[in-house]
């Protein structure tokens, strides 16, 4: 069998809104090249499979897992991670709700959450509650049981507050 | 019924602590254990095959996901503990405790059954319910104070 | 990650005739990738062993679902979220919408395409029970042309089907006008979302003068491949839905079903849940022909 040539390509694509350029093997996975060749971090590997969700972004406007994605294919494209979200370092509303209503605790699976979150506000402003469980149904989470996600997202949402989520005042009964 | 799965829709956990010295994350560790013990319960079997876990993916090792958990309501009872700061008592571990036998004991409430067994996945249901017949008849018979 | 990336090639031609024409120029060695839901996760696994790859991704002329007075046409490279948001799928084949809704999650749905599904041929996959149940076409394409054929002549045994190596799945056609009253669609996962499918079955049907006029019944992972219950359906044709007909078509559907064990469910289970499935279609079915009695 004759050595494969090291494969390399050159990729031009907007991260954050902003140009980047990159020469990596095409099928170099666009969470690695986030994470490796742009430094930015905040994509995670949870599985390698397309399935706990802490790589997602969103890729022209759509929800995608980053480890599944080629980087050539992503040429010409715009990608949002979760960096993008802050502007001129003030929070977006849905980091600002996940910060105060306790939707992250060890954070692993915080950046594809909120871009979930983000992808599913953006389609539909004032979800139900089981339209945000299934929004966010492709996140998997250990620590939170997913109740003050889904509530971060309430907040962060339109929705009228009559969903069946505890408040976070009424945490504790005493 | 058709196909022997569980659905957990409403869970309650009363846990005392001591005292409650965040109360968002002391809640939100409580909602995370449950969520954890609802796997124990009724999802996260390990296959082992010659040693090894042959379902070490997150495809085929099943945690629940955000459809899955119940709504989860937390209540905390303070009895403060003089050994700990301010009164309070670790509360890490805890919910994970509860959890697997509250659910095991509602389907118990449901079925007549005593399973004894997690996770108890709904092909344990079936076998039981309907390949091992006799031994469902068993354990009803067993339950003497099963309302008729 | 366990590959070195390095090397593997992934190439763009960027239009159907030019990625038609690498494929015959060189038969069998470059492999046609959509969405990469499938694929890359062998690549992170370190067990992809097709080196050399060929980009679908952005072929708009694979991805349009276009429909006539006849047909309703769903490219190949159309993703499970662009079927769930066509109106036509809605309105006239929506257990075709709801397959495509439990597929994976929506970053899956998002990349993923019914024709990478399709070629996949995993007998557990969500949408073919549809495809056969509305009596889908599949089309496809070389540099030497194109054929069409009932998507039930696809496959061919287990991840085996008719695809030629220089060949790609260009659309899957599905015949407008024939919907039937009666339709059902229900998978049995590992949990609520983001399941792979233990068992599901698709139904159609039609009652007429208190018999069953027509009947369609398909499954998922109860065979090798996606497949119809000729038996089951042979059952019921013709036939009132008495309890005993019923028992009848439940005995017919556990002969004929041949599931497996693996890492997610057992073959009882599957075939002991599949009837309970077809019963809970018959009990429609039956209530489906009371409403229209006078």
């Amino acid at each position: 069998m004759s050595a494969v040539k090291m494969q390399s390509a050159e990729i031009r694509f907007k991260v954050n809104g902003a140009e980047r350029r990159v020469n990596v093997p095409p099928m170099k996975r666009l969470l690695d090249v986030l994470r490796e060749d742009l430094g930015l971090t905040g994509a995670k590997e949870g599985c390698s499979e397309g399935e706990c969700g802490s790589c997602s972004v969103l890729l022209d406007g759509v929800l995608v897992n980053s480890c599944l994605v080629p980087a050539l294919q992503v040429n010409g494209c715009e990608v949002l991670t979760v960096e993008g979200l802050a502007t001129n370092g003030a929070l977006a509303h849905i980091q600002q709700t996940f910060l105060e209503l306790g939707g992250t605790q060890c954070g692993i699976c915080t950046p594809g959450m909120m871009l979930a979150a983000e992808s599913l506000l953006r389609k539909n402003p004032q979800p139900e509650l089981d339209e945000i469980r299934e929004g966010l149904a492709g996140n998997l989470c250990r620590c939170t049981g997913y109740m003050r996600i889904i509530n971060a997202v309430r907040h962060s949402s339109q929705a009228p507050a009559t969903a069946a989520v505890p408040a976070p005042e009424d945490a504790v009964h005493r | 019924m058709r196909t022997y799965s569980t659905q957990v829709v409403n869970f309650y956990a009363v846990q005392e602590v001591g005292r409650v010295v965040n109360p968002l994350l002391a809640a939100g560790q409580i909602e995370g254990g449950v969520a954890q013990g609802v796997g124990y319960a009724l999802y996260e079997k390990v296959v082992w095959k010659n040693g090894r876990m042959s379902n070490s993916q997150m495809t085929n090792y099943i945690m629940p996901t955000a459809v899955d958990v119940p709504n989860i309501e937390v209540y905390f009872e303070e009895s403060p503990c003089e050994h700990g700061p301010y009164g309070a008592k670790g509360l890490g571990e805890l919910p994970h405790d509860g959890p697997a036998p509250a659910i095991l004991n509602a389907i118990q409430d449901a079925t007549g059954i005593n399973f004894t067994s997690i996770p108890l996945l709904p092909e344990d249901m079936y076998l039981r319910m309907v390949e091992t017949p006799e031994t469902v008849a068993l354990e009803t018979a067993g339950c003497g104070e099963r309302p008729k | 990650m366990r590959s070195n990336v390095a090397q593997y090639e992934l190439v763009a031609p960027g239009s159907l005739d030019a990625v038609l024409a690498l494929l015959a120029a060189e038969p069998g060695a470059w492999t046609p990738m959509a969405g990469g839901t499938e694929l890359m996760v062998a690549l992170g696994a370190g067990r992809l062993e097709q080196r050399k790859l060929v980009s679908l991704w952005g072929i708009n002329e694979l991805r349009q679902i276009t429909a006539n007075d006849d047909w309703l046409t769903i490219g190949a490279a159309a993703t499970f979220s662009d079927i769930r948001e066509n109106a036509v799928v809605a309105k006239e084949f929506p257990l075709l919408a709801r397959a495509a809704s439990w597929t994976g999650a929506i970053a899956n749905q998002n990349r993923g395409t019914l024709g990478g599904n399709i070629v996949n041929a995993s007998p557990a996959a969500d949408s073919p029970p549809v495809l056969l149940d509305y009596e889908a076409e599949i089309e496809l394409v070389s540099a030497q042309g194109e054929r069409r054929m009932p998507y039930s002549e696809f496959h061919l045994g287990y991840k085996r089907t008719v695809l030629k190596p220089q060949e790609l799945v260009k659309a899957v056609h599905l015949p407008r006008g024939r919907r039937l009253p009666v339709e059902y669609l229900r998978k049995v996962g590992t949990r609520n979302a983001l399941a792979i499918s233990k068992v599901a079955l698709a139904c159609v049907g039609a009652m007429q003068s208190g018999k069953v006029h027509v009947v369609r019944i398909a499954a998922a992972s109860l065979r090798e491949t996606p497949a119809r219950l000729s038996a089951t359906e042979a059952a019921l044709l013709g036939h009132a839905l008495t309890s005993e007909r019923i028992q009848f078509a439940r005995q017919a559907l556990l002969q004929e079903v041949k599931p497996i064990d693996d890492i997610r469910s057992t073959a009882n289970y599957r075939a002991h849940v599949a009837a309970n499935l077809l019963e809970e279609f018959l009990e429609q079915m039956a209530a489906s022909d009371s409403k229209t009695r006078p």
